[in-house]
């Protein structure tokens, strides 16, 4: 081959690469692009689903108990409503509670050591109430009201799992409590539920 | 040619029209967006998100959210804000005031019904747009996706201003006797398409409706019946208008439907689909089938016949994707019971934004 031809080779290798390399960036960038846009979607219907929530709690008078069916959503990422007591280490809390009780829904991927909504959640302070959050599987069900309901050991966790579709959360609301419940499924080896277990317990 | 001084060119015209047309066009826009038609702007916003997921390519169709918000509409007869019980403590809700005439009141009902399964039909595609893709399979072949497009409630006060309106409720005849705003054709003969009413089936006695009035007269007048009758099935007096997604290879219309045809629309009452549906899961089910068995025969409310009488628009065919190989499923959209057993045995995943 000659000078020529090889610099005609040079330069079409280099432009091919390059060309290579751009298109892989625009791929990259779309993919981010729809990865953040879809996050976006499911912190804004998890913010939604705590307003939604938290609506129909403000709406209970001291010493009632509501049941109110939720509208979950599909994520990447499984969310779960949190409680968070006054009196928690500060350093356990997420910030926006500061020194207040509060409601949290908060993602899987949020949680870092020692603290389950380090990141990615939204929170609602409720004043110095003491927040009770149970999940139930397993055998143990919800029956009757949750004001005297005993908790099982092993079976009930201290957190609320979102669903993918729909799913009721039994609420019970006097001056100085808040009682948030659900049943369903345990999820096996979710690290977050043994959190939420060993938070509880 | 001879130009006169001042005189336009054909480009220039062109160049006007087409200014004059991206005018219209933003104005358009901007009326859209500050009309405060919050309702129109959630549709238009849920049918593009649905068109960009439904062509856009396999591997990034799970990216491109689902922009479909849930609408929430109120019967009342005050039409007042918070005359729901159902809304409480939730945003974005649309009051409706009915007429003070027990036969208005109904045809409202049933106007405002059936324009949600329209609004529900048209902005997922006619069921005819494969929303949950390829991506969506490691979820299962056989899980059914749902958007629910909106919830529609009737206040407590509805049955104590009007005792007899479900007299007045028929909701089939309704879609086959009227057309959607601003459209000359009917419901039925839009859900239908293309295939005529030879698949539609009118919807019999429901004969759970009895059974059920006579449980909602002994509530209401005896308590001592109340007592003894035990825990009642859940009140919701509220609908959803629910789009369910079935993947399927074989079996659409199993046992659901005789004379429909692949590729064909349908509407399908639920008296029609009831009685033999455990007889079609049972033999393996086709896909339309599962996404109308709702099992149970709970689910009494106020105004019975409105919930018993929903039809369901049903597609079964190719879905359109951006895919080489097209997949085969059935949509439907319907109106179920705002319960959680009930909705949770047709969609195993929902989509959207409550």
């Amino acid at each position: 081959m000659n000078k020529r031809g090889e610099e005609m080779v040079m330069k079409n290798v280099i432009s091919l690469l390059i060309a290579a390399v751009v298109i892989g960036f625009i791929v990259f960038l779309i993919f981010r692009g729809f990865y953040f846009i879809s996050k976006g979607n499911e912190a804004e219907s998890a913010k939604r689903t705590l307003e939604g929530l938290m609506g129909k709690i403000d709406n209970l008078k001291d010493g009632q108990e509501g049941k109110f069916t939720l509208q979950g959503f599909s994520s990447k990422d499984r969310w779960y409503f949190v409680g968070f007591d006054s009196r928690d280490e500060i350093d356990e809390k997420p910030g926006e509670c500061s020194f207040d009780s509060c409601v949290c829904i908060c993602p899987k991927g949020g949680a870092d050591k020692g603290k389950l909504c380090a990141e990615g959640g939204f929170c609602e302070k409720i004043g110095d109430k003491n927040v009770t959050i149970l999940f139930l599987f397993g055998d143990a069900k919800l029956k009757g009201s949750i004001i005297d309901f005993k908790l099982p050991i092993g079976e009930s966790l201290g957190c609320i799992p979102i669903m993918s579709n729909l799913f009721e959360v039994i609420v019970f609301k006097e001056s100085d409590n808040l009682k948030l419940a659900s049943e369903g499924e345990f999820v096996q080896g979710d690290l977050f539920y043994e959190r939420c277990r060993k938070i509880y317990q | 040619m001879m130009f006169k001084r001042g005189e336009l060119t054909s480009a220039q015209i062109i160049t006007l029209i087409l200014s004059i047309g991206a005018l219209v066009v933003l104005l358009g826009f901007a009326y859209l967006f500050f009309s405060g038609n919050d309702a129109l702007i959630d549709r238009e916003a849920c049918h593009l998100s649905v068109i960009t997921r439904a062509t856009a390519p396999s591997a990034a169709q799970s990216g491109v959210p689902l922009e479909c918000r849930t609408s929430k509409i109120c019967l009342s007869i005050s039409g007042k804000k918070d005359s729901c019980n159902q809304f409480i403590g939730e945003e974005g809700v649309s009051y409706v005031k009915l007429p003070n005439n027990e036969e208005d009141a109904a045809r409202v009902i049933m106007e405002n019904s059936a324009n949600a399964m329209f609004d529900c039909w048209s902005m997922t595609g006619q069921g005819k747009l494969d929303i949950f893709g390829k991506a969506f399979q490691s979820l299962g072949e056989t899980k059914s996706s749902c958007i629910i497009c909106s919830r529609v409630a009737l206040s407590d006060e509805i049955l104590e201003k009007f005792p007899g309106i479900r007299e007045n409720i028929d909701f089939n005849r309704y879609l086959e006797r009227n057309n959607p705003p601003g459209l000359s054709r009917t419901y039925l003969d839009i859900f239908t398409g293309e295939s005529g009413t030879s698949t539609y089936s009118t919807v019999e006695e429901n004969v759970f409706e009895s059974e059920l009035d006579k449980l909602a007269k002994a509530r209401d007048t005896s308590p001592e019946v109340r007592e003894a009758l035990g825990d009642l099935p859940t009140v919701s007096n509220q609908i959803a208008f629910i789009f369910a997604q079935r993947k399927t290879k074989l079996g659409f219309w199993d046992g659901a439907l005789s004379g429909a045809t692949l590729g064909s629309s349908a509407i399908v009452g639920i008296a029609v689909t009831v009685p033999g549906a455990k007889s079609v899961i049972a033999s393996g089910g086709g896909a339309l089938a599962s996404l109308l068995f709702v099992g149970g025969t709970s689910g009494f409310a106020a105004v019975n016949s409105w919930q018993n009488q929903m039809a369901s628009a049903a597609y079964c065919g190719t879905l359109a994707s951006s895919l080489d190989n097209p997949e085969q499923g059935c949509s439907l959209v319907r109106g179920v019971d705002y319960d959680v057993k009930k909705i949770n045995q047709i969609c195993d995943i929902i989509e959207g934004m409550p």
